[in-house]
């Protein structure tokens, strides 16, 4: 075996070891951040009805997809679209992994120095990247295209004995070019952010531009995709757009070839290939870009100019202060940007999707009124994606670091401290909500002023109120000792209670609303007074966490006291 | 041996010149000392013989092999200690040992062998099977030694060791130095504290403001009954 072989492997292996912290025996020190047993059947729980959800939903579209396409002869079609769907979602998700793991990771501190072979850390990099958006791809492609060939199956077509053999493979090539295709745009990128005085905030500007372009056409494509005709077929529109799709995804008709049977071998042989060519492009890029880029990473941030210092000597109150420090933080921390960046378009998206895909849905006006239905589902989704996607929320005392003994050795009042980190994390939520309140009118085209004010309103109460328990929960037990942030925005446990807390309540509002959408229509009750009913009612649970944590959380210098003690 | 000739190197950010026409020699079997104040230079310095920062005039070559030409070669032969300690947190002490030995292609028996007795040296035995993450600063900076000493390499850069270090870690590393140098290896450090250096190194090199100003051997000061410490304060102050 080749030394690079050899250090490749080696490599990966450190890896994953250090992502999964596994073979580790138990440490005489308590470690701060450590899985209990119930944190661990809660994580379990958490992520096995996560999953459960996501593989229903996509279940149940892609079956309504496919009798749709069987009634307009666009099966093929689909499945094209089923391939260009988990890869846009592979690129989505793996742009941000790609830019964690090759760039901004701060293992380049170990494996700088060390004698690797030219492309072994990179392809070990984008190794760990490829297995975590497989798993993704995976969850994505699999349900859809099983229940794809089922209806199939059920509706008389000939499906070949090879396509769920091929449906597997297609899974594991799937995340490959998206990837790639992620570091041909990104290395080039971050070699420029790298040139850049302030690299950290270029990163947070790159990545910030490069989600919110791959969030647009994402979410041209599901609109775009999600529009049955009322008769269950595609209407001209969606056929035109399948046919389009098809032809802008060329690429993908080996696979797609492959899948409904007609020369499986040749045709993922094919693809393979094609993978391998513009493999070796990127690792080409590699070699020019990658190690200067970390070379260059390694200089950190460029010293100011003496005027910039002098301006920023002015007097601020200590709210104003640290608030500003704290944006400073944020904007120079791409991970954390990103998160508050989907924190605050995530629920856009939502209502667009939710208002297209049920809007004046025959069979759903049947049994309930739609708008009650979409203002219930919008306001379920909205409470559970300002709660669980800010991470401010949850890490507002963790997020500082090594600088939190600082802190404690400076004279500030324990109480503006936390009311700062509290409105910190609250203002991001705020911002959500702000966005809703233009937002939602225009894509749902709920025009009643309670329903524009109601969804708002329980996204800011559910936001806020989560701010007070989480950063409650922070503050018993901050994990300040990282070396990178990826360990506490990724491995931690603690908001696993509060999320789940939220879980169950963002379900009972659905559950409510459905509820009252069904009796609202049978009793023909008045949709504003009923809407008002809803979110009174929705209100009430937020607002008492918020009144029990934010006390709480006021009262919690002993907390503070306790920390690195 | 240790040459560095013409090394310049700037920072993008400030177009300021970090260290400036550096060129000093290193002889096998020499304990160098690298002093500096803060910012003189000392760690961009350290950075650019193990590869870990690009340099834009200068030539670095240890023992034949030029870092910039052929870099992998030339880290093969170095051992480098970082005065910040980023381990794998995930990992047990031992796992990292061994990702570090695997990357230097280290065999078995004597992975086996120096894992063993540097372990045992810096009675971090019973703490290898525990986590990274577990460990204080100065455990940090012993499985940092034990992984850099285990691959047995023929230059030893360390960034102010001492840090974090018990005294009888500190005690049982200086006599480690002397070890290596007496094998013929270059033992490479840089540090503030003038008594350390006074004692342990054969040779000290005085760095300010990117420009090296003095290099001397030990025994001549010692000879002339010269102070480190006042010749550093001498020569860096006539510097400002």
């Amino acid at each position: 075996m080749s030394v690079a072989v050899k250090q490749y492997i080696s490599l990966v292996k450190t890896m994953l070891l250090n992502l999964f912290s596994i073979n580790r025996k138990p440490s005489k020190v308590k470690e701060k951040g450590t899985l209990t047993k119930v944190a661990k059947v809660g994580v379990i729980l958490l992520l096995a009805f996560s999953a459960l959800l996501i593989i229903g939903y996509l279940v149940v579209t892609a079956y309504e997809l496919t009798v749709a396409a069987i009634h307009s002869g666009t099966v093929v079609e689909l499945q094209y679209a089923f391939i260009a769907m988990s890869q846009l979602t592979v690129l989505f998700f793996g742009m941000a992994s790609l830019m964690n793991v090759l760039f901004l990771n701060k293992d380049s501190a170990v494996l700088s120095p060390l004698p690797f072979r030219k492309g072994v850390v990179f392809f070990a990099k984008f190794t760990i990247v490829y297995l975590g958006e497989l798993a993704l791809a995976a969850l994505v492609y699999v349900p859809m295209v099983a229940t794809s060939g089922a209806v199939m199956i059920r509706y008389g077509f000939a499906v070949p004995w090879t396509f769920f053999l091929v449906e597997v493979i297609n899974a594991l090539l799937i995340p490959t070019l998206p990837l790639l295709i992620a570091v041909i745009v990104s290395e080039p990128l971050a070699f420029l952010v790298a040139r850049l005085k302030r690299k950290s905030l270029g990163n947070s500007i790159v990545m910030g531009v490069c989600y919110l372009a791959f969030f647009a056409v994402y979410f041209l494509f599901v609109m775009g995709s999600s529009s049955i005709g009322e008769t269950g077929n595609f209407d001209g529109d969606v056929i035109g757009l399948l046919a389009k799709l098809k032809e802008f995804t060329v690429f993908n008709y080996p696979l797609t070839e492959a899948l409904i049977g007609n020369n499986v071998a040749l045709n993922l042989l094919i693809y393979v290939v094609g993978v391998v060519l513009v493999t070796a492009i990127s690792v080409g890029l590699s070699f020019i870009f990658f190690q200067k880029t970390i070379m260059r990473g390694s200089e950190g941030e460029g010293a100011s100019n003496k005027k910039k210092i002098l301006s920023t000597n002015e007097r601020k109150s200590f709210m104003k202060s640290f608030f500003i420090k704290d944006l400073k933080v944020v904007l120079h921390t791409p991970q954390v940007l990103i998160s508050i960046i989907m924190t605050i378009v995530l629920p856009c998206l939502v209502v667009f999707i939710m208002s297209n895909v049920t809007m004046g849905d025959p069979e759903l006006e049947q049994e309930m009124d739609s708008k009650l239905f979409i203002n219930a589902l919008t306001t379920y989704l909205v409470s559970l994606l300002c709660c669980a996607g800010n991470p401010l929320s949850y890490l507002g005392f963790s997020l500082e670091g090594k600088n939190l003994i600082i802190l404690k050795s400076l004279p500030i009042d324990v109480k503006a401290l936390i009311k700062e980190k509290f409105l910190f994390a609250s203002s991001v939520t705020a911002l959500s909500a702000v966005v809703l309140l233009i937002v939602y009118p225009i894509a749902s085209g709920i025009n009643n002023v309670v329903a524009i004010i109601g969804v708002p309103l329980q996204a800011l109460a559910s936001g806020v109120s989560f701010s007070a328990i989480g950063l409650y929960s922070d503050l018993k037990k901050p994990n300040y000792l990282w070396t990178n942030i990826n360990e506490i925005l990724r491995n931690n446990v603690k908001p696993i209670k509060p999320m789940l807390l939220y879980v169950v309540l963002s379900f009972i509002y659905l559950i409510l609303g459905i509820f009252i959408a069904v009796f609202s229509s049978a009793l023909s009750i008045d949709v504003t007074l009923s809407l008002f009913i809803y979110h009174v009612v929705c209100l009430i649970a937020p607002t008492v966490i918020f009144a029990l944590f934010y006390k709480k959380m006021l009262n919690s210098e002993e907390l503070y006291n306790r920390i690195g003690g | 041996m240790l040459e560095i000739t013409n090394l310049s190197k700037t920072y993008r950010g400030n177009g300021k010149k970090a260290i400036d026409d550096l060129t000093m020699t290193v002889a096998n079997g020499e304990i160098f000392g690298f002093l500096g104040p803060n910012g003189a230079g000392k760690s961009t310095t350290i950075k650019c013989i193990t590869g870990i920062l690009d340099f834009e005039e200068g030539d670095i070559v240890i023992n034949g092999t030029n870092v910039k030409s052929n870099p992998v070669a030339a880290k093969q032969k170095i051992g480098y200690v970082a005065d910040e300690h980023f381990l794998y947190e995930g990992l047990t002490g031992r796992q990292y040992v061994n990702f570090i030995l695997d990357i230097f292609d280290v065999p078995q028996e004597i992975r086996d062998r120096n894992v063993r007795e540097y372990a045992e040296l810096f009675e971090m035995g019973e703490h290898l099977d525990q986590s990274i993450s577990s460990y204080s600063h100065g455990m940090k900076q012993k499985i940092s030694l034990i992984a850099t000493l285990s691959h047995d390499p023929e230059i030893f850069i360390l960034d102010e060791p001492m840090t974090g270090l018990d005294p009888q870690a500190t005690f049982k590393l200086k006599q480690l130095m002397h070890k290596l140098a007496d094998e013929g290896k270059i033992v490479f450090f840089s540090s503030h504290v003038l008594e350390v250096v006074e004692k342990l190194c054969t040779k000290v090199a005085i760095i300010d403001k990117g420009r090296l100003i003095k290099v001397c051997e030990m025994s001549d000061l010692k000879e002339n009954e010269n102070d480190l410490e006042e010749i550093f304060l001498k020569l860096t102050s006539e510097v400002v």
